[in-house]
């Protein structure tokens, strides 16, 4: 079985990186991680994840929300987000676009791979209902 | 005509020619009456002394005839010779001595002159009874000797007989001839033995009073005592034949009366010889039975005194019409100044009114006026004054007002009343919706525009100056200056309103508060100003400063987030526990730190943190970071709900960090169960932290302000940066530290 392909989405290169690092630790592959929303909707199109972790505050125009919502209408990827937001707005606006979990930060190895192995469980159940 | 209408010229002649008529009437009357009486008196005087004087005359007359008879009967008592021839030639001689006189004689009674009457009788110049009665007289015109006659009958011998005195008899007509006999008694031892008398013609009394003539047509009379006319001024047949009562009515008998009592005085009677309205006077003769009349016509006797008062009417008519004169002149020396300054001071009036505020009133005015025009000018000069400073202030004001309406400035009078009527408001309140005439009308109360919400407050913050400014005026007038420093004048105040079309709109109000001399509020004179941009632009601000401020947390958050990472990622090169320990310690401390700013960015005021929820946070971070996630170390909060300053919280959170770490990595052993308990509490300024566990107790050998642990040398440091103190309370079964501290920048 391969590895589940992970992109990150984090516009901190060296929490990236050290996402990165935790999730190739806990057995996942990162095939590459985004800096900008426009970043991760095209590596999204490019690079065919099975999952994204999407960091909310992000640099440039558009947020981790608004590149979430345009990547979950052209693809069928479980989107996990990372925040260390966890104020009534943001959390309305997250559940807007329907994620799959929410990773808060500072991280913990143990609740980031229940959280992705949870949100891929998800997906894959709503793939077999949607079959 | 009206009196008040009457012009002053005609008001002071008539005063003028009243009060002078009326003074020189009654003067004039005073005058006539007082010199007309006293002429009067003094004609009446005049008269009086007239009559006397010839009333006196003629009594000296009378007694120089009675004195002859006298004499000779003196003589006759004395005489003893008996010859009637010697006495008969003394007679004859009387008689021509005197022409006067009309006869002298002597008459005795039987016998009584020498016993021989028988031997005269019927002799010369004797009757038939002898006696001796020697009547010498001129009656024929010659010097002739007759007996008397009639002497048993008639007064002349009869009265002196009977009487023993000496008498002279009422005037009487002999042979053709008015005469009055002056018979006196010859008495000798007391017996009367005969009279001695003369007969004088009273035709001389008639010559001598003829020739009177006082004044025109006065004249002068004598008459008897019995009334018979002595004399008359025409006619001379009347003398002695006429009674003066035939002459007159009634008060003659008055005067007949008068005289036969000796009583001289006057009446006024129509007098029949003059036929005019005559005064008569009358004055008794002493000596003889008669009297002196004089008879003057009124109108002739009073003609001075009538002339006189004549020529006083006429010279107080010449006054009256002298002074009516003065009088017009003198009111048309006071009216004719007057007249030109009234005609200059309507010119005046008539520039003035036209707005010729330059013109002035004619000073070329009669000395006692010129204060007027002068005075007049003065005003107009200080109305000009006025009137300039006036109009000047009127364009400013209408400059004002353009400047106002052209403003977003709205300016109010407002009554200090409920609601706040309003008395003034500038026309640019159009800006809002409405129209001045709803609020000036009492259509619109202010209150009625101000927001619901902001009423009250506007309201009670109005009504409070208000009542500071009534409290201090009122009753603290003593004081009020040095007090009333202390309270604004102003009211201001930022409130919304709601314009008519049912906007909100935010108001800047400034007001000031007008008070009377009793320090009463009268009225409320102030602006409004739209601020509703100024205050979006504020909120705007507020915004991007707390989004800026928000911006920044994160982003230092995000980089204490980076070195956390770039921690772990450096301890992953390691193998050894010990630094792999160091590097976690590292990593909680900067976690804890930026758990901080992520709280700072959440709350609202972007300065304080909520302790609490960071305690909380904090406290389930280390529980995780330490892998005593499964339950047996339990962690209580017992956290005062305290905002702390951002100053305070980080070194207050790193303190926490630290003795929560010790805690869980020291106080209790793998598999162990245990609490740790982390309790805040505040008094007044003071804070109290009690950091605690039930483990195994803190190490007695070690020093906590003294030991080689960078966790507990980072507390010390940090308690001392918190200006705070540090206490350890330790046995076998707990440890807790109690940490007291002021907050540093009290938010």
């Amino acid at each position: 079985m391969s590895k589940i392909k992970v992109l990150v989405v984090e516009d901190e290169n060296i929490v990236g990186f050290e996402i990165k690092k935790r999730l190739k630790k806990l057995g996942y592959s990162v095939h590459a991680v985004a800096k900008t929303g426009q970043d991760a909707i095209n590596k999204a199109a490019t690079t065919y994840p099975d999952i994204i972790l999407m960091d909310i505050m992000l640099k440039g125009d558009m947020t981790g929300i608004e590149a979430a919502d345009t990547i979950r209408q052209k693809h069928n990827i479980p989107i996990i987000y990372l925040t260390a937001y966890s104020d009534e707005e943001t959390i309305l606006r997250a559940k807007e676009t329907n994620p799959y979990g929410y990773i808060l930060k500072p991280f913990k190895e143990e609740d980031m791979k229940i959280t992705i192995e949870m949100a891929l469980n998800k997906h894959k159940k709503e793939m077999q209902e949607t079959q | 005509m009206n009196w008040d209408e009457t012009p002053l010229k005609l008001k002071l002649i008539l005063y003028i020619t009243i009060a002078v008529l009326f003074i020189m009437a009654s003067s004039t009357a005073i005058i006539v009456s007082i010199v007309t009486t006293q002429k009067i008196d003094i004609e009446y005087s005049r008269s009086t002394e007239i009559s006397q004087n010839y009333a006196n005359q003629f009594n000296a007359d009378m007694r120089e005839n009675m004195a002859i008879p006298n004499t000779v009967a003196r003589s006759l008592e004395r005489y003893s010779s008996d010859d009637r021839f010697e006495i008969n030639q003394k007679l004859e001689h009387i008689l021509r001595e005197n022409p006067r006189l009309i006869g002298v004689y002597v008459g005795y009674e039987p016998d009584a002159f020498d016993g021989n009457d028988l031997e005269y009788v019927n002799a010369d110049y004797h009757d038939e009874t002898g006696r001796f009665l020697p009547f010498w007289n001129r009656i024929g015109g010659e010097v002739d000797v007759e007996p008397l006659i009639d002497y048993d009958t008639e007064d002349y011998y009869q009265l002196p007989k009977q009487m023993r005195t000496d008498v002279v008899t009422e005037p009487y007509l002999y042979q053709g001839e008015l005469i009055v006999s002056f018979v006196s008694p010859i008495i000798v031892d007391d017996e009367f033995k005969g009279i001695a008398g003369v007969d004088v013609s009273l035709d001389y009394i008639d010559d001598s009073v003829h020739d009177i003539q006082v004044l025109e047509n006065g004249y002068a009379m004598v008459v008897s005592n019995s009334g018979t006319l002595l004399s008359h001024p025409q006619d001379k047949n009347a003398i002695g034949t006429t009674n003066i009562m035939d002459l007159h009515d009634e008060p003659v008998y008055m005067l007949l009366a008068d005289i036969n009592e000796g009583i001289s005085g006057h009446i006024e009677v129509n007098d029949p010889i003059t036929g005019k309205k005559s005064i008569i006077f009358y004055e008794p003769v002493d000596m003889g039975n008669f009297a002196f009349i004089l008879s003057i016509p009124k109108d002739e006797m009073l003609a001075d005194a009538i002339g006189l008062r004549d020529k006083l009417i006429i010279i107080s008519t010449l006054a009256v019409i002298f002074m009516g004169s003065m009088g017009y002149l003198i009111a048309l020396s006071i009216t004719r100044p007057i007249k030109n300054i009234v005609d200059s001071f309507g010119k005046v009036s008539t520039d003035v009114s036209k707005g010729k505020l330059d013109s002035r009133a004619d000073t070329d005015v009669a000395i006692d006026f010129k204060d007027i025009p002068i005075g007049l000018n003065e005003i107009l000069s200080i109305l000009e004054d006025y009137a300039s400073k006036l109009k000047e202030s009127n364009k400013t004001m209408q400059e004002m007002r353009v400047v106002i309406n052209s403003s977003q400035v709205v300016v109010f009078l407002w009554l200090p009343e409920d609601k706040w009527p309003v008395e003034v408001v500038s026309d640019n309140i159009t800006q809002f919706g409405y129209q001045p005439e709803e609020f000036t009308s009492g259509k619109l109360l202010y209150a009625d525009i101000v927001h619901p919400e902001d009423l009250h407050k506007v309201e009670k913050d109005l009504d409070e100056l208000v009542a500071q400014h009534t409290y201090y005026n009122g009753t603290k007038s003593v004081q009020k200056n040095k007090i009333i420093d202390t309270i604004p004048e102003y009211f201001t105040s930022e409130y919304r309103i709601i314009t008519k079309s049912g906007d909100v709109r935010w108001v800047d109000e400034r007001t000031l508060l007008r008070l009377d001399q009793n320090g009463t509020v009268t009225y409320l004179q102030g602006i409004i100003l739209d601020i509703t941009d100024r205050k979006q632009a504020e909120d705007a601000l507020l915004n991007i400063e707390k989004v800026r401020k928000k911006e920044i947390h994160h982003r230092v958050k995000n980089n204490l987030q980076v070195i956390s990472s770039m921690l772990y990622l450096e301890s992953e090169h390691f193998s050894d526990p010990e630094v792999i320990e160091s590097f976690k310690n590292s990593q909680n401390r900067v976690r804890s730190m930026a758990l901080i700013h992520e709280e700072i960015y959440k709350s609202e005021d972007m300065r304080s943190v909520d302790f609490t929820d960071y305690v909380n946070k904090l406290g389930v971070y280390l529980l995780e970071a330490y892998n005593i996630g499964n339950g047996k170390i339990q962690l209580n909060l017992d956290i005062e709900k305290v905002y702390l300053s951002i100053d305070t919280s980080i070194p207050l959170g790193m303190i926490v960090n630290e003795l929560v770490s010790n805690s869980l990595k020291h106080a209790f052993d793998p598999a162990e169960n245990g609490q740790i308990d982390i309790v805040l509490k505040s008094k007044e300024d003071n804070y109290l932290l009690l950091v605690s566990d039930d483990g195994k107790g803190f190490p007695s050998h070690v020093d906590f302000r003294n030991t080689d642990s960078l966790g507990l040398q980072l507390v010390n440091t940090l308690v001392d940066q918190l200006d705070g103190t540090i206490d350890l309370e330790s046995d076998d079964g707990s440890t807790q530290f109690k940490i007291t501290f002021r907050e540093i920048n009290k938010v």
